[in-house]
């Protein structure tokens, strides 16, 4: 779990007072969230070390993406020949 | 003409030419392949008929650009062997072929297609079109997205099948690769853009001489440099997809690469919308050793996602491919390759090889059309960020892992998706109502089997362009300002993660769509 330190808006608040939103064809967030859970707007704790090594290896996966782009020259030589 | 009743005898009987006997032929990988294919465990046929004297234009290339001016007097003319799920006699048929079409609609829906035998030793099997096993776009379906409609001409009636051609390389103007290319085409050409060729001109465009300088036919095989030459002349362009996995030995030292299965069913998964075939040069066991050999995939087997508790390791719905189905020119159509661990694969080469040693594969050759610029792996770098930014978001509130799903696609399908959507008529008609590019990347995020937001991207943008297109959200209002204002909130800290020169525009734009 990830520590928030602020607290901005509850889902649960708009839900209440902006029902227009709800129709029923639409897809509702009590649809896909864990019961009894709100969504918050909070600010991330840039000290938290679970928060910044997320950040930082899914930064090395982009990375390793990057790379398969450079293509090996020697590679084009191969001959496909069976 | 000569109606024979199904068997493996009469199948050899029917497939052998001058040069090759039955009993030839039914030392062939096709023949046993054939005769599953079509055997009552495959399209279950009843009946062949063979069509003598049968001009194949495809052969009628061929023979022009080589056999013709061999001494040895090679005939022009192929046969044309028919199958059909029904059992019927010579006067049977002669009455069907000349009453009206219409009035035997159930004997021509049994047709399963043909093979045309060519007259030329060993390499026999020409121009093949055979029916596919049943086919479906849902989850557990078949789903040949690969495959095109054939109007066969039989005596003057017309049948009409959905299947992708094939042949066998005839090993002196083509080897595997310029047939596999020759079968990308089948399908490509259906496009106006693109040209179909036969295989001696194919392997033509690919270069004046052969890799090792010398004379190009007999054909020795093409190197990957002259099979994108090849598809370039044909009209589309050609993105090579290389390892990404790595065999290390003992000391560390790294001893081969392959692509890994994964790899391999983003990039099925992200290219099928187009429909063009995918070409997989693949290493296969031959004969005690191994050999680089040349397939083309046209399609695959979806199972249903599975519920995946939140996790911070991201997961694409690429990752329920459990089978695909390719064009392998000495095997023969929509052959079926199961993956085996995170490297295998297992092909009919593995099984028939001793130990049932491993397929794997080298690289990905991924035909498209020109216009599309941007790659598979500009779009996922971007979608990395934006999972992460949403797993940050969300918490581990969600009762189900975020599943990415990333394709391109027509615009226009695009379109289709969201009016067929739950989405509000005021927000259909703002998407619907947008001029947009031809090709769009589309990167759905699911939660469970709920699509909750959908991002596209320009496919035919500069990849230094802000190429965010649009932005779709399926959850309510509400939720798209709670997430704007977690974006805005830790701008400072989640912006980086859109790995892209334009990040800063992207990120602005993720924030204000939502808006």
């Amino acid at each position: 779990m990830f520590i928030f330190d602020q607290t901005i808006l509850s889902i649960n608040y708009f839900l209440h007072l902006q029902p227009k939103y709800l129709t029923m064809e639409k897809l509702q967030l009590s649809q896909i969230l864990v019961k009894n859970t709100s969504l918050y707007a909070t600010r991330l704790d840039d000290k938290s070390e679970k928060v910044m090594n997320f950040i930082r290896v899914t930064k090395q996966k982009q990375e390793e993406i990057l790379k398969l782009k450079n293509i090996d020259q020697d590679k084009l030589k191969m001959v496909v020949q069976l | 003409m000569q109606i024979l009743e199904f068997s493996k005898a009469n199948l050899a009987f029917a497939l052998s030419n001058n040069y090759t006997s039955a009993a030839l032929v039914q030392t062939k990988y096709h023949f046993k392949y054939f005769s599953e294919y079509l055997g009552i465990e495959g399209l279950n046929a009843k009946s062949i008929l063979i069509e003598d004297s049968y001009i194949s234009k495809d052969f009628l290339h061929d023979y022009a650009s080589y056999y013709a001016l061999c001494f040895e007097n090679y005939p022009k003319a192929c046969k044309r062997v028919h199958f059909f799920q029904n059992q019927f006699n010579e006067v049977d048929f002669q009455n069907i072929i000349i009453s009206e079409q219409s009035e035997n609609k159930d004997f021509w829906n049994a047709y399963l297609g043909f093979i045309v035998v060519k007259p030329i030793p060993l390499t026999l099997i020409g121009y093949t079109v055979l029916k596919t096993y049943s086919n479906g776009t849902d989850f557990d379906s078949r789903n040949f997205w690969g495959i095109r409609q054939y109007s066969i001409h039989i005596f003057g009636n017309e049948v009409k099948i959905d299947s992708l051609a094939f042949q066998e390389q005839d090993s002196v103007l083509a080897a595997c690769a310029t047939t596999a290319i020759w079968t990308m085409l089948n399908k490509a050409s259906t496009d106006f853009y693109t040209t179909l060729k036969s295989p001696s001109q194919i392997t033509k465009d690919a270069d004046s001489v052969s890799h090792d300088g010398g004379r190009l036919f007999p054909n020795k095989g093409l190197n990957l440099l002259q099979i994108c030459h090849a598809i370039v002349n044909s009209g589309l362009v050609s993105e090579i997809k290389q390892p990404d996995y790595s065999v290390f030995n003992d000391e560390g030292k790294i001893i081969d690469t392959f692509i890994s299965n994964s790899y391999l069913k983003k990039i099925l998964n992200a290219y099928s919308p187009i429909g063009i075939p995918i070409i997989l040069v693949i290493r296969v066991p031959n004969g005690g050793q191994y050999g680089l050999h040349a397939i083309v995939v046209s399609g695959y087997k979806q199972k249903s996602p599975e519920h995946i508790p939140p996790q911070d390791q991201i997961n694409f719905l690429s990752e329920n491919i459990e089978k695909i189905y390719a064009h392998d020119d000495q095997w023969g159509p929509f052959v079926r390759i199961d993956f085996e661990n995170e490297i295998d694969l297992i092909t009919p080469w593995t099984i028939a090889s001793a130990d049932n040693q491993p397929t794997r594969l080298i690289h990905i050759v991924v035909p498209v059309y020109p216009k599309i610029r941007l790659s598979y792996e500009d779009i996922e770098v971007i979608v990395l960020g934006l999972d992460a930014i949403l797993t940050l978001f969300f918490d581990g509130k969600v009762i189900a892992d975020l599943i990415w799903d990333i394709k391109i696609d027509y615009s226009e399908n695009f379109k289709k998706q969201i009016i067929a959507s739950s989405l509000d008529e005021k927000e259909k008609f703002i998407h619907v109502s947008k001029s947009l590019p031809k090709y769009l990347w589309v990167a759905s995020c699911y939660v469970a089997d709920f699509k909750i937001i959908e991002f596209t991207f320009d496919a035919t943008d500069v990849n230094n362009g802000m190429f965010g297109n649009t932005l779709v959200c399926y959850l309510p209002s509400d939720f798209k300002v709670i997430l704007s204002d977690f974006l805005e909130v830790n701008k400072e800290l989640l912006q980086s993660l859109v790995k892209h020169k334009a990040n800063i525009d992207y990120y602005k734009f993720f924030t204000d769509k939502l808006k």
